[in-house]
């Protein structure tokens, strides 16, 4: 009994030991993490994430405001490229976020989550230069859900990737094989 | 040396060689300690499970053995009990076989397209190789790819498919039937196929009808209402798109169905980064204007995600696991065979 006690004992070592970041996804599993905090700082990254893409739209793209944003390269050459793209047609957009309420946070694990996020935002297509004094279209309200897909990197969350819903679409369920290999 | 010898047959070295493979197995099965639980044979193949199973091994072989000794002096065949160890050897050692042996990998197959055997032709990450293993010589040809629909919110389905299978060497062709229910062997390879979808063909245009991009881009579109998403190079579009192969099957009804043309329908959604500047249904061959672009889809592709999967260990385990099988029905067989009051006289001879 005693042997194979001492078995069992020398098995969970070895499968600790043998798997990465076993002890995180242990306490993620029993329920042993700050969630709260964890849901606090995935909201922060999200608000922040809007108001600096505001920001960064309102300044034409100015470089500076691209580190500022809490997101994968990916995401941020996506906005970049918007911009640019904008720039050459000789417009910048307005955008300005009304109202947003988290409506669920979804951790995958400790390094993973998921946030479904209703935003209202205004936008308004501007002159390049001479910006608020020359609109070149009406103040458009766009009533959104967005799905965000964030990492814990370097202790920060940043958003891989995120999807744009209209209000009350059916959404997809969240590909978690594919989003834990991000 | 007589130590040894004890410690080996003993049943506590037995029961706790078991335990210590059997805990492995549950751990790694239940992913406590892992983000995404991992399959049965990949457990298996790991370190610890393999030295757990060396010594099995030896141990279980010991134990034969003896046991095929023991039989031969009392006279006694013994079939059950040798067919029993021997299961259980062969199963090991098709274990320890697969670990250095296996092939497995998944490919991405269109309808009228083929697949070399390459091994760079897998989808990055889906590749997993023991030590020894090597890609499976062949050719496959994707001719025909069949879906079938059984309802529910996002669906079932069925995926059947027609392959031209080109064996090693261009020695044979012939045609395969694979399927999404069970995998399917040819030359010892084994071949499932995972999921399916469809890759319209988009055509991008600007206003003046310069040619922005066009591209078959494999999307997740089964069962009908899964959406999947397309992203265009330079461009600052998400294309969010539905297909739906028969118009009755849409439930999705806030947005008007147009009448136009038969057949199939697409539901599309376009965002620029966080503003939707497109959503409705699309005929295909039809061109829809999309912000400042112009987009049309002209041509619909199948396609098959398909596992393939190169394993010799597996035709030792099988058989393995057959022979143990056969083993308990002899043993089972043999007991209920005994008449009760021979068990009877027994038990009371043992009680005295």
């Amino acid at each position: 009994m005693k042997v194979c006690a001492c078995a069992v004992i020398l098995s969970v070592f070895a499968a600790f030991i043998t798997v990465p970041s076993a002890w995180d996804n242990l306490r993620f599993k029993i329920g042993n993490y700050d969630i709260e905090g964890e849901t606090a700082l995935v909201k922060n990254a999200i608000r922040q994430f809007s108001a600096h893409i505001a920001g960064f739209y309102d300044s034409g793209g100015a470089a500076a405001g691209l580190n500022t944003i809490p997101a994968a390269n990916m995401v941020k050459r996506r906005i970049a490229m918007d911009i640019r793209d904008l720039i050459d047609k000789g417009k910048v957009l307005a955008i300005d976020r009304d109202k947003s309420s988290v409506k669920q946070i979804l951790f995958a694990d400790l390094t993973h989550a998921v946030a479904v996020v209703d935003e209202d935002w205004f936008s308004q297509y501007q002159d390049a230069q001479l910006r608020a004094r020359k609109p070149l279209s009406a103040k458009k309200a766009g009533f959104i859900t967005v799905r965000y897909f964030l990492k814990k990197m370097w202790s920060r969350w940043i958003i891989i990737d995120y999807e744009v819903y209209l209000r009350d679409d059916e959404m997809m369920p969240v590909p978690f094989e594919q989003f834990l290999q991000w | 040396m007589v130590k040894l010898k004890n410690l080996i047959i003993s049943s506590e070295a037995l029961a706790a060689c078991a335990a210590f493979i059997v805990t492995y197995v549950c751990l790694g099965l239940s992913g406590i300690f892992s983000s995404v639980p991992s399959s049965l044979m990949k457990i298996l193949h790991k370190p610890p499970a393999l030295i757990g199973l060396l010594f099995l091994l030896v141990i279980i072989f010991v134990r034969l053995l003896i046991f095929a000794k023991a039989r031969s002096t009392a006279g006694q065949n013994g079939v059950s009990g040798i067919l029993f160890y021997m299961g259980i050897i062969l199963t090991i050692i098709g274990i320890l076989v697969s670990s250095q042996m296996r092939f497995e990998g998944r490919i991405y197959l269109p309808e009228g397209e083929s697949f070399s055997g390459d091994a760079r032709g897998y989808i990055e990450g889906s590749v997993y190789a023991g030590k020894r293993s090597f890609p499976p010589a062949m050719k496959l040809h994707m001719t025909n790819i069949s879906p079938f629909f059984r309802g529910g919110r996002f669906g079932s389905g069925s995926i059947a498919s027609e392959l031209l299978y080109t064996g090693v060497g261009n020695k044979y062709e012939k045609k395969m039937k694979i399927n999404s229910a069970v995998p399917v062997l040819a030359d010892g390879v084994f071949f499932r196929i995972r999921s399916f979808g469809y890759a319209p063909f988009y055509r991008l245009t600007d206003s003046s009808g310069k040619l922005l991009d066009e591209a078959y881009p494999m999307l997740r579109l089964f069962p009908p209402g899964a959406e999947d998403s397309f992203r265009v190079e330079k461009q600052p579009y998400t294309f969010y798109m539905k297909y739906y192969p028969d118009r009755a099957v849409i439930r999705d009804k806030k947005i008007p169905i147009p009448e136009q043309g038969k057949g199939g329908l697409y539901k599309l959604r376009v965002a620029r980064n966080l503003e939707v500047v497109f959503n409705g249904y699309v005929v295909p061959n039809e061109i829809y204007q999309v912000d400042s672009t112009y987009i049309s889809f002209e041509d619909l592709r199948k396609w098959a995600e398909i596992e393939i999967v190169k394993d010799y260990g597996i035709f030792m385990i099988a058989p393995g696991l057959l022979m143990i099988f056969v083993s308990i029905l002899l043993g089972w067989r043999r007991k209920t065979n005994v008449p009760k009051e021979v068990f009877g006289k027994e038990s009371v001879e043992e009680n005295r």
